[in-house]
């Protein structure tokens, strides 16, 4: 340790930073710590003067290491991305909007608190490593599964931008549920002219290759170069039964477009779907208007019933997308057909958003007739009409409609084939079995690095959606496909000569990125792993580090913590910060001049579930009043569910407190999210107010 | 006088075989129950108080039930672990509580 040559940077901000926070003070009391070789004050680091000081003294003095007391770690990354030392190396105090900013109001307490703040820091800095960016071998080509439309798309993008690749099906033809249909919307256009075009564009391109009958059996490996072994069904004759072929297919990436399903109106027998022969559902209408030339033409009395199934808490919680859509298209095809046909649209809430909405317009004005009101029940009379009693809502009164065809608008279910597949490479789904990983943020990708999900398996939506999710998941499918991947080193290393094979990391890991190597210890695979450090916190022996985060740091912060630096009667409190939202609302708090009490100090983590109870057990042993970890709201967690791990954790380390007569209050969760700085400061300045009432912590050195 | 597993805390550290505790106990004495996922002592006589499973326990769910040459019913004595040192909480048979912190030789 004695050849490390720390330099420490400290900027004014143009006098911002100095305003508050005595930082000559600093300067002198930091030039005499261990391992520091080099103090300069400078007053705008940040400008290109201020780098190449920083550039030069790397340079000159041979330092190792550097801390920059500036801004907040999250903001000018690129002025101090590349300053000729290792980016590891580098570590960053939040002077300006950690400190100086929101204890403006108190200057004393403010360079107490970046006092304490610059130790921490330099006892980090102190463990880094340099880490170097991980070069792995990718193979160029990629899996699709699904030909529907989206798969389609998928594959015609993928080997447009230069992959190769296996489009493979299991029914024995392609384009799924569209080739099924008459019309597409809003437009009119038969779907056939541009399945046609993409059939051909399919044929004429090497290098894609088309598997119908075709399944996943099963898949393993990394993203980069999975290995998935597919197999193929030739079609039986009664001289030869049906055959199977089992290939494996090595993918760098997989997209997943299994489509989806109609609802089975059945169930609701008051439809009599299957029972009265005029009741038909969406796709039958798509069919029959497709097969049979007359049959748009010959309808006289249509009734529409809009959400069969849908949005019931029984069948299908969610809204299907298109159903309205597709009714107010069928009717405006009956009109066309015949201007003298009748129809009715009995609805919930009709829903076209965006363009379609001139679509309903033009339905509305073309005669259609739309009645608020859902009939209970279908009834078949004696000339073979079907009766349609309805309460319309709007008019307040019952009406009665004799139709010669009854719709029913069914929704969209996942579909068997995304079941199957779930099974076969265990992907995750959502509680309506649609593949989901974090919808708002990642709508592309599934739970497993390297499979991303094109069209309807993902949620119910419409052609032209299906095809632009399809270009989604071929844009995040091309990084897997390029030869090589670059992996930054973030991702956790296993201390095997601690590990004790518990498995906890295998089983907690949101990603399912550990497997075992050949003697039980857990390992980790750099591709699948999102580096957020849950496993890291969930390690009962802290054998788990992350790349930018070590427990080796973590102790050493804590070791020198003054945990009286704001004198006796002050309470301390340990704040973990998800850096997704926590740490950047404590920013925002700075930003705003939101005053904030100097009783927190602040480490940035890559999720709440990344802190290990055995840091929290620390914290508490070495005296701080009180631990605050601060992540997303549970539904809300980027990965999955660190938020509720890190609170399990949170109330186990409190049951220990509670055993050992210690107030369990002293450890607290916030759910804060990117936008309340002001919910941030406030939990701040409560959580010091009530440990203040508390009292000093028993252990904290007298 | 042995240990005593909390049933409602043990999670059976989550991996179908082999706890921490089973790991660490000296005397092969803990081990999971494969019905109900939880750990137990196997051989309650046999056990040596030594604390290492009570120590390990990443739930919190090994309580040390002290010797009567010790500490009558009521003292105890709580272990909790950090990454590279230990706070001991003693209560004895009255009810006072001491604590105590050490540096360990568990080094990074």
């Amino acid at each position: 340790m004695s050849d490390i040559k720390i330099g420490v940077f400290l900027c004014t901000c143009e006098g911002e930073i100095e305003k508050t926070i005595a930082l000559d003070v600093l300067a002198q009391e930091a030039s005499g710590r261990a391992g520091v070789v080099s103090v300069r004050k400078d007053s705008s680091l940040c400008s290109e003067r201020g780098i190449s000081a920083i550039r030069e003294d790397i340079d000159k003095l041979g330092l190792d290491r550097v801390l920059i007391a500036a801004c907040s770690p999250a903001l000018k990354t690129r002025e101090f991305a590349d300053l000729g030392i290792n980016k590891y190396m580098v570590e960053r105090v939040n002077f300006r909007e950690q400190c100086s900013l929101c204890h403006a109001d108190n200057s004393e307490h403010a360079t107490k608190k970046a006092r304490a703040m610059l130790g921490m820091s330099l006892e980090k800095v102190r463990h880094s490593k340099a880490l170097e960016p991980v070069t792995v071998p990718a193979v160029k080509t990629a899996l699709v599964v699904g030909g529907g439309v989206a798969g389609i798309n998928a594959a015609l993008d993928l080997a447009a931008a230069g992959a190769e690749v296996f489009l493979i099906e299991k029914n024995p033809h392609l384009g799924g549920k569209v080739s099924e249909l008459h019309r597409y919307y809003p437009r009119l256009c038969p779907p056939s002219c541009g399945l046609e075009l993409m059939y051909s564009k399919l044929e004429s391109n090497p290098r894609i290759h088309v598997l119908t009958s075709s399944e996943v059996e099963s898949l393993s490996g990394s993203p980069g170069h999975f290995s998935v072994s597919i197999k193929t069904t030739s079609p039986g004759t009664i001289k030869s039964p049906e055959e199977y072929q089992v290939r494996t297919i090595i993918a760098g990436a997989v997209v997943v477009a299994t489509g989806w399903e109609p609802f089975d109106p059945r169930p609701l027998t008051e439809y009599g779907y299957g029972r009265l022969e005029k009741v038909i559902t969406n796709l039958d209408f798509e069919k029959s208007a497709r097969e049979q030339g007359q049959f748009l033409a010959q309808q006289k009395k249509t009734a529409f019933i809009q959400c069969v199934g849908s949005r019931d808490e029984r069948h299908l919680p969610y809204c299907s997308d298109v159903c309205c859509m597709v009714s107010i298209k069928q009717a405006l095809l009956l009109k066309q057909a015949n201007p003298d046909n009748e129809v009715i649209i009995y609805y919930n809430d009709i829903r076209t958003p965006g363009e379609y909405e001139s679509v309903y317009r033009q339905a509305r004005t073309s005669g259609i007739q739309f009645v608020k009101g859902i009939p209970s029940e279908l009834r078949q009379d004696e000339q073979g009409k079907i009766s349609v009693s309805v309460f319309d809502l709007m008019a307040g009164e019952r009406t009665e409609f004799a139709a010669d065809l009854v719709v029913l608008a069914t929704g969209m279910k996942a579909s068997r084939g995304t079941t199957a597949l779930k099974d076969a490479i265990g992907l995750a789904t959502n509680k309506e079995n649609f593949i989901e990983s974090h919808l708002q943020c990642h709508p592309q990708d599934s739970q497993r690095e390297g499979i991303f999900t094109a069209g309807c398996c993902r949620a119910p939506m419409d052609v032209s959606r299906s095809i632009e999710s399809a270009g989604a998941a071929t844009a995040k499918a091309l990084r897997y496909l390029q030869g090589e991947m670059a992996v930054s080193p973030d991702y956790p290393v296993v201390d095997i000569l601690k590990c004790d094979r518990c498995k906890r990391c295998v089983e907690e890991c949101p990603f399912k990125a550990y497997s075992y190597d050949d003697k039980g210890f857990p390992q980790v695979d750099i591709l699948k792993c999102r580096a957020c450090g849950i496993c890291m916190g969930g390690c009962p022996i802290g054998a788990i580090s992350l790349g930018e985060l070590s427990i080796e740091q973590l102790s050493g912060m804590l070791d020198v913590l003054d945990t009286s630096y704001l004198g006796e009667d002050e309470p301390v409190i340990l704040g973990f910060l998800c850096k997704n939202d926590a740490y950047r609302a404590a920013d925002d708090a700075g930003l705003k001049g939101i005053p904030c009490p100097a009783n927190l100090i602040s480490v940035m983590v890559p999720c709440s579930g990344a802190v290990n109870g055995m840091i929290i057990a620390e914290a508490i042993s070495k005296g701080v009043d009180g631990v605050l970890l601060a992540g997303c709201a549970d539904n809300q967690c980027h990965y999955l569910h660190g938020s509720a791990l890190a609170k399990t954790r949170l109330a186990d380390v409190s049951n220990k407190l509670k055993e050992m007569y210690l107030e369990p209050e002293r450890l607290r969760f916030a759910s804060i999210s990117r936008d309340d700085p002001e919910k941030f400061a406030a939990t701040v300045k409560e959580y010091a107010e009530e440990l203040k009432q508390l009292g000093k912590n028993p252990l904290r050195i007298q | 006088m042995p240990v005593y597993v909390v049933k409602d805390k043990c999670d059976g550290c989550k991996g179908k075989d082999e706890p921490l505790c089973e790991q660490i106990c000296i005397g092969d004495l803990m081990t999971l129950n494969s019905d109900t996922g939880k750990a137990y002592c196997r051989s309650l006589r046999d056990c040596w108080d030594c604390m290492s499973c009570t120590k390990i326990c990443p739930k919190g769910a090994i309580e040390q039930r002290i010797p009567y040459q010790l500490g009558y019913h009521g003292a105890k004595l709580i272990p909790m672990m950090g990454t590279d040192s230990i706070t001991w909480t003693c209560v004895d048979i009255d009810g006072k509580v001491e604590r105590f912190s050490f540096r360990t030789r568990n080094k990074h």
